[in-house]
């Protein structure tokens, strides 16, 4: 059974089309609307009925008429059995989009057959039709401009070089007397006797050779336009489809990041109100209504905060690059700002919070400034939650290079050429806290990562820590945002290390055109980074 | 049909549902083990498979409840424990995360939505617990 190709064999097809330097495109148009074949048709029916016109306006009869209705009764049979191949052809090669590959050397050779048999015929009616004085000659330049537009420009030369041997051999054939008798245009007129006449023989031959010559060079420059213009069209079309699939690739993102909202801000919602019914039926016992209470109030807490992470999230998402300003900031000061400021909560829970922050080195960093203290306030914030007493979390700033032909990180001692090191300023936030499991890091699971928005440790989850998942979320959208680096080590039970790194102030800048590219990666690394920075930590109580 | 002693493992991440259900459950004889992850949930149900699951949806990622039950659903121990799945992802909207996963992932016997109600769950427990009764 015929079945129709599949999407690899027309993909296959369409690099061929685009890569073939005649148009296939007007072939397979061809096949499909059968135009030659009804053209041929139509010069059929116009050469009887110009022999009928003729029967009836001359008294007359035309000399050869006999076997000229016989050559046009060969060309109605020849295109007959063009009939037939074409429609096993297009059974071949059925729909546009679904186009038989191997169909189209055979197509090929079918209209450079047509071509030939056409021209041969074309000589022969020229024959009985005033020879090389008839103005039939003429059709030759016709056949030319098709063939120009169906074949490959070598093949479409070689039938200009046929048409004009044709012509050439009946001209010659004539005035040496080879081919006889001479048949008039019409059969009414005087007999002219430009055919034995060899100047106007030759100059007959070099008028149809520049006729063909030059129709073949326009047409086939015509054509060859008309390619690239097919191929421009396809690349735009390509384009047009990817980028239509990125699209519905990013609704169906933003649909699902949007369920998943919903249902983040409808937890605590929902939990406020499974408790406050709980109360008006009477199904809490009296000794727990407080506590039920209290369970409420942080609920009403938890939501609060999970549309606080939401808004911040989008914020830092949002693409209009005057939302953010990346000028140079000092990181060692928005650090320090940030520890104090956790520190309250940090002692709530027995921990020590470390802070270090050098001193003499430029820390500056080009990254906005509210992206920055969200970034670093998360792991701050996470590092806090999720490490238990007695525990330790520490920050530290550093100013670093990267030497892209070592690939590794290196202080910024060393002064060496700038133009082939990119210089960072990274924080570093350790805890001894319970650490995140190896497939949350990588997301190998399937299910993403911790840096995937709403996605949380089992560990977490396990300690009923209370969260939104979107903390890791905004950091590495900040990181990417700010064409920085993210490193993190993490085992479970015995903390995390996060590392994010902001250009350098003395970096380049990136162009506002360059915000929303996913430049960075996450680096997971397989041993603890050493953050020891010995007695320059400042170990922060509430003194300062 | 007493519940006593009948036991209901009830997996989800948020500490409120275990305390509400317990309040509702409890008083009605049933005996309440309480998961906060899927993989300790799992654990639970696979060393001592109870009568019923509950089951949150959302759990570490937007769609492991749909996971865990295909999990169970496919493990010959565990197959014909009826599970209701518990989540304020609605169960329209819940359906919309198992179509997109595979129909074989929409395993379970009932979808509450949250915020629950005594009396809905208490009616939804009895029935599935009833249901397989009958069986």
């Amino acid at each position: 059974m015929d079945q129709p190709p599949g999407r690899d064999n027309s993909t296959a097809l369409d690099s061929r089309l685009v890569r073939e330097p005649y148009r296939a495109g007007a072939l397979v148009s061809m096949l499909h609307l059968h135009w030659f074949i009804r053209l041929r048709w139509c010069m059929v029916f116009a050469a009887l009925a110009a022999l009928a016109v003729e029967r009836i306006t001359f008294s007359t009869q035309r000399p050869g008429v006999g076997t000229l209705a016989l050559a046009i009764a060969g060309l109605a049979f020849i295109n007959v059995c063009w009939m037939l191949l074409s429609y096993f052809l297009t059974q071949r090669v059925r729909s546009s989009s679904h186009r038989d590959l191997s169909a189209f050397p055979h197509a090929l050779l079918y209209v450079n057959a047509q071509v030939s048999i056409d021209l041969l015929m074309l000589t022969v009616i020229l024959r009985y039709t005033g020879g090389i004085e008839s103005p039939m000659a003429i059709f030759y330049l016709f056949h030319m401009a098709i063939g120009s537009l169906l074949l490959r420009g070598s093949h479409a030369l070689l039938q200009g070089v046929w048409a004009t041997t044709l012509y050439a051999a009946l001209g010659i054939g004539e005035l040496v007397g080879w081919i006889q008798p001479h048949y008039a245009f019409l059969p009414g007129l005087p007999e002219i006797g430009l055919f034995n006449q060899a100047q106007y023989v030759a100059i007959a031959i070099a008028v149809l050779v520049c006729g063909v010559f030059g129709t073949l060079y326009f047409s086939l420059n015509i054509a060859q336009q008309l390619d690239e213009r097919e191929v421009q069209l396809r690349h735009a079309n390509e384009a047009l489809q990817q980028s239509q699939q990125a699209i519905n690739d990013l609704q169906q993102r933003r649909s699902r990041f949007m369920q998943t909202a919903a249902h983040q801000l409808k937890s605590p919602l929902a939990g406020i109100q499974t408790l406050t019914s709980l109360i008006r039926d009477d199904i809490v016992p009296k000794g727990s209504l407080h506590a039920t209470c209290d369970k409420i109030i942080q609920r009403c807490s938890d939501g609060i905060a999970h549309i606080h992470e939401l808004l911040t999230l989008a914020r830092v998402q949002e693409a209009d690059p005057r939302r953010h300003t990346p000028a140079p900031i000092d990181v060692g000061d928005v650090v320090q700002e940030l520890c104090k400021k956790n520190l309250p909560l940090a002692d709530r829970k027995g921990l020590t919070l470390k802070c270090h922050v050098p001193d003499g080195v430029d820390l500056r960093a080009r990254v906005d400034s509210t992206d920055l203290k969200d970034c670093i306030g998360n792991l701050l914030d996470n590092a806090i939650k999720y490490t238990d007493s007695p525990g330790d979390v520490m920050v530290s700033v550093r100013a670093e290079r990267i030497e892209p032909s070592h690939g590794r990180w290196r202080d910024v001692v060393s002064s060496r050429t700038r133009d082939q090191a990119k210089e960072y300023v990274s924080v570093t936030v350790d805890d001894t806290g319970m650490g995140i499991e190896p497939e949350m890091l990588t997301g190998e699971d399937g299910t993403g990562s911790v840096f995937d928005a709403f996605r949380r440790g089992n560990a977490a989850l396990s300690a009923a820590i209370p969260g939104s998942g979107l903390g890791l979320a905004i950091v590495r959208e900040v990181v990417e945002q700010g064409h920085g680096r993210l490193r993190v080590w993490s085992r479970v039970g015995e903390g995390s290390t996060f590392t994010v790194m902001f250009p350098s102030q003395r970096a380049l800048p990136e162009g506002p055109s360059a915000r929303n590219t996913r430049s960075s990666e996450i680096v997971i690394e397989t041993t603890r980074p050493d953050t020891d920075v010995g007695a320059g930590a400042e170990e922060l109580n509430h003194a300062g | 049909m007493s519940n006593e002693g009948k036991h209901i493992v009830l997996i989800d991440d948020d500490p409120d549902m275990h305390e509400a259900i317990k309040m509702i459950l409890e008083p009605q004889g049933f005996r309440i083990t309480c998961c906060f992850t899927g993989p300790e949930g799992l654990e639970t149900v696979r060393q001592s498979p109870p009568d019923l699951i509950l089951l949150d949806i959302m759990l570490s990622s937007p769609s492991e409840g749909f996971h865990l039950s295909y999990e169970m659903k496919q493990d010959d121990a565990l197959a014909k424990i009826p599970i209701i799945m518990i989540s304020a992802i609605g169960d329209t909207m819940g359906m919309d995360f198992a179509k997109e996963l595979g129909s074989e992932y929409v395993q379970a016997e009932m979808f509450i939505e949250k915020p629950l109600d005594a009396a809905k769950l208490r009616e939804a427990v009895a029935n599935v617990l009833g249901g397989q009764s009958q069986e």
